[in-house]
């Protein structure tokens, strides 16, 4: 129950609890933003002028970069939300066969980390790609170049259709199946129905992946740095990153309001996915009674069946394909026949090179820190959050969630602007300037899962260990803790597994001693070793599909209450 | 074992809404005390206050003569140091601990030696009949079942007091039915006082050795099952427990605990005799007269017209008309046609407030 004295607690500990948190999350996350934001204003003796945005855009190619992001973020829109929602019809309402392996192999891109997919894309279509090598054998001349405008549309595309295809199929599958028999009683043919009915009905879903694929593709470092650096093509996370190598004064104030700009873009597609599609009117999309009828594809169903395949084994399949070659190939450009392959690129990289066996230290090092400190600080926030209904609470839950929709990279220039020593505090090139990044980055995970068990735990199941005798300390140790277990392990294990690969904040914050997987993975490719790169990225790609069999077998498999 | 719970003039507030107004109320050791009303009565606040779990705005609530909450000594004891059990609605049976480490659970909290804990763990599941259950987790059992484990989980340290809140809501009619008995028998055994709160008077009738009847954060009575159906003191209480006709009339003549009105709204403006237990007795009085306190029978004074009839299985329920519609219960024998014209006579009426 509601009211002034929220019953499981008393007293001033909580109370102090409360407004240290409150001061944790503020300190981490909105302080580095509140200052990122001031910083792009202040000048030597102001602390408002727009000089720095000034000097900042009188550079062309600053402007360049921006109108690149724009850009390639609309087009990776269109093309997502297209093959996104044909992709998600066919599987969700056609008869076309192995529905089940279909959405599984459609959503294989959104577990790997794009730049190593865009890696794959090298490998297949980069200037001596495999298939540009065979192109040429055969006609001449390379089939298609990547490092193009055009190529890096075409990779983040790949990247990004899963989130369209995902909420899509879900909104067809569950929607009302009576809402299009009653068309059908009407008198309208299935396709027409379909047309007129289904698809306004699921426009909302259609649109809020469209918006999320915005956001997304605005805020991704890896594809671009990897398919449009090397043709000179820069989008603002890529800009902000050659300033911030750059090291000085000048580039730090460029890139401080490039994340500005960069967060500007990001948070718009998230306003109007909020603006237009939380606020649809159209909420019959319920998911209860019958299911949808099939269409039945008839003398079309070889034809969409094997395109669909097609479209697998060159998107999904192929780059993988690719990349795994590459890691067992001696050398770039060998024959293709077995005295080539090798498996001592693995084991140079695991035993041998201390270049990559520190990086693998480093990153399992920064990923367990900071899932822990997450796990531990979001549950905080997340069981204040739903029991001590202040306004506090409150404020603490949403700003937790803030970083989810900042491009990492604007996180990481925040997190330069506030822990480089300006405050007393100087954690630049330390590891603790990562760990802090990510905990930021990531305390959403945590928050997120462990809010929603904390809301499943009756209140009562607290206050029947204090009708029987137990201190409120006693109670959070016996009961609440042992029941938020899955939880807490959910949310550990979901933040361990995007930092220990991570590459978008690390690229920015490492120090020479604190190289990360992604950044040496990252470095390796541009330095043109193609064989090492690629045997660490299939080595990552590896524990990620097994991290992510694991928790989704143990950790959300089975629930009890 | 004794245990006297005493709420004094206690108020709560929720915010601006004023919950609880001016609740004093004495429990004796031993007895068995229903907090009945309708939902947003005050009943679970009351039960919550005494429980540790909400602290009134003002008052004071004693157990045993010891303030356990008192604004203005600003005393406020933990519900964990009140010893007192509690069986929670949703029983509140913890998910992550098999039956035995829930009962065994508060006396571990008490510091108990295995070998101690093992026997009164033994003893109470035995009580509750819950024997070869121990090691059974609670997603396991049925809803009866885990309500008998919240029971023992509740008595096994032996509390002087036991608080129920609609302990038998959850649970299907047949087992809610076999539930009271067992509660109120466990009740007598162990002579611990209870505190009981549901909206379900049938419930508060069988078990309580006393009913406070709430509406709106005030009591309306309290009294015994008897007293609260045959006497009841308002049309609230009247109407909330058992159904009761309503008849305007006017005090005619008043005697010691009696009186007669003649009633208004009924043909013929007869007079009847209704019990009182009021003070100052106005001129124009509402008499309830309970349906089975009617009776059909040509030596009757009331003429009345069957409006409708139902059958209910062990009685038949008639709607008449006598310039005012009055339902009455009759035996099964006593059976009459829908339009037929009747005499109605009124053994027994209670005159209420509104």
């Amino acid at each position: 129950m509601g009211g002034g004295n929220p019953p499981p607690f008393r007293g001033g500990n909580v109370k102090a609890l409360l407004w240290t948190t409150f001061a944790v999350m503020f300190v981490l996350i909105a302080f580095p933003l509140i200052l990122l934001f001031l910083d792009s204003f202040r000048g030597e003796e102001t602390l408002f002028t727009l000089k720095n945005y000034i000097d900042t855009f009188s550079r062309r190619s600053n402007i360049k970069s921006a109108v690149n992001t724009l850009y390639l973020a609309v087009s990776t829109t269109f093309f997502s939300t297209l093959i996104g929602s044909v992709l998600a019809w066919i599987v969700a309402r056609t008869d076309v066969p192995g529905k089940s392996i279909l959405k599984t192999l459609l959503m294989v891109p959104y577990m790997i980390p794009p730049f190593i997919g865009a890696m794959g894309w090298m490998f297949l279509f980069g200037r001596s790609g495999y298939m540009n090598k065979i192109w040429e054998n055969l006609f001449g001349h390379i089939l298609f170049n990547v490092h193009s405008f055009p190529g890096l549309i075409l990779v983040m595309t790949m990247y990004m259709y899963p989130p369209v295809f995902i909420t899509v199929h879900t909104a067809l599958v569950s929607m009302d199946a009576s809402l299009e028999e009653a068309g059908r009683i009407c008198g309208a043919r299935l396709f027409k129905v379909m047309r007129s009915i289904s698809l306004p009905l699921v426009l909302p879903s259609i649109l809020s992946g469209a918006f999320l694929v915005f956001a997304m593709t605005s805020a991704n470092f890896g594809i671009p740095a990897l398919i449009g650096m090397p043709a000179r093509i820069h989008v603002l996370t890529t800009r902000i990153m050659s300033y911030i190598a750059s090291g000085t004064e000048r580039g730090l104030s460029r890139a401080t309001s490039l994340s500005v700009i960069l967060i500007g873009i990001a948070i718009a597609g998230l306003a109007l996915n909020n603006l237009f599609v939380s606020k649809s009117k159209f909420t019959t999309i319920t998911g209860k009674s019958t299911r949808p009828a099939e269409i039945k594809l008839g003398r079309f169903k070889t034809v969409v069946t094997v395109s669909i395949w097609v479209f697998i084994a060159f998107s999904v399949l192929l780059p993988l394909f690719s990349l795994l070659l590459t890691s067992l190939w001696k050398a770039w450009g060998l024959p293709f026949k077995l005295s080539s392959f090798t498996l001592s690129n693995f084991y140079k990289v695991l035993f041998v090179d201390e270049n990559t066996k520190s990086a693998i230290k480093n990153s399992f090092i920064f990923a367990i820190l900071s899932a822990t400190f997450v796990t531990i600080l979001g549950s905080i926030v997340a069981y204040l959050s739903v029991r001590v209904k202040k306004a506090v609470s409150k404020f603490m839950d949403g700003l937790s969630t803030l970083p989810q929709a900042i491009p990492g990279t604007a996180l990481a220039v925040s997190m330069i602007l506030v822990w480089s020593g300006r405050f007393g505090v100087n954690l630049y090139n330390t590891m603790w300037i990562i760990v802090v990044a990510y905990v930021a980055r990531y305390m959403f995970l945590s928050v997120r899962t462990v809010s929603g068990a904390v809301r499943q735990i009756h209140e009562s199941l607290e206050e029947a260990g204090r009708s029987v005798g137990a201190k409120q300390i006693r109670v959070l140790k016996d009961i609440t803790l042992p029941i938020l277990r899955p939880a807490l392990l959910s949310s550990w294990a979901l933040v361990f597994m995007p930092t220990f690969r991570e590459l978008t904040i690390s690229i920015l914050l490492y120090g020479p001693q604190t190289r990360t997987i992604g950044v040496t993975i990252y470095e390796l490719q541009e330095g043109g070793e193609y064989q090492m790169a690629s045997a660490f990225a299939t080595f990552v790609l590896f524990i990620a599909f097994v991290l992510q069999y694991v928790v989704n077998r143990y950790l959300f498999g089975k629930e009890r209450t | 074992m004794m245990a006297r719970i005493v709420l004094d003039t206690v108020d709560k507030f929720f915010g601006r809404n004023h919950v609880i107004k001016n609740l004093s109320l004495t429990i004796d050791d031993g007895e068995f005390v229903t907090l009945l009303g309708p939902s947003g009565c005050g009943k679970t606040t009351t039960l919550r206050m005494i429980a540790g779990f909400e602290s009134p705005t003002s008052g004071e609530i004693f157990i045993d003569d010891e303030p356990i909450f008192s604004k203005k000594r600003k005393i406020n004891v933990p519900p964990e140091d009140r010893n007192i059990g509690m069986v929670f609605q949703n029983y509140a049976v913890w998910p992550h601990m098999n039956v035995f480490d829930n009962i065994a659970y508060p006396l571990k909290i008490r510091k108990m030696s295995k070998d101690e804990i093992r026997r009164r763990v033994e003893k109470i599941v035995e009580i509750v009949r819950l024997k070869g259950l121990e090691k059974r987790f609670p997603y396991q059992l049925s809803g009866g079942q885990q309500q008998r484990v919240a029971f023992a989980r509740a008595l096994v340290y032996s509390p002087k007091i036991l608080l129920l809140d609609e302990p038998l809501s959850n649970l299907d009619a047949k087992l809610r039915e076999e539930m009271r008995f067992e509660i109120k028998d466990i009740q007598r055994r162990l002579g611990i006082t209870v505190v009981y709160v549901t909206h379900d008077q049938s419930e508060a009738m069988v078990m309580s050795d006393r009913i406070v009847v709430l509406k709106d954060g005030m009591i309306q009575q309290i009294g015994t099952p008897m007293e609260i159906y045959e006497f009841p003191e308002n049309k609230f209480v009247a109407d909330f427990i058992g159904v009761s006709n309503f008849l305007e009339g006017e005090v005619v003549q008043k005697m010691e605990e009696k009186v007669k009105v003649k009633l208004l709204d009924i043909e013929g403006f007869p007079v009847i005799t209704a019990h009182h237990r009021m003070k100052n007795l106005e001129r124009e009085v509402t008499a309830a007269v309970r349906p089975e306190d009617v009776e059909i029978t040509p030596e009757g004074d009331i003429k009345a017209k069957i409006v409708k009839r139902t059958f209910l299985g062990n009685s038949v329920s008639y709607i008449v008309f006598a310039g005012k519609e009055i339902r009455i219960e009759a035996p099964k024998n006593c059976i009459f046609e829908e339009g037929e014209n009747v005499k109605l006579r009124i053994k027994k009426a209670v005159v209420v407030r509104d």
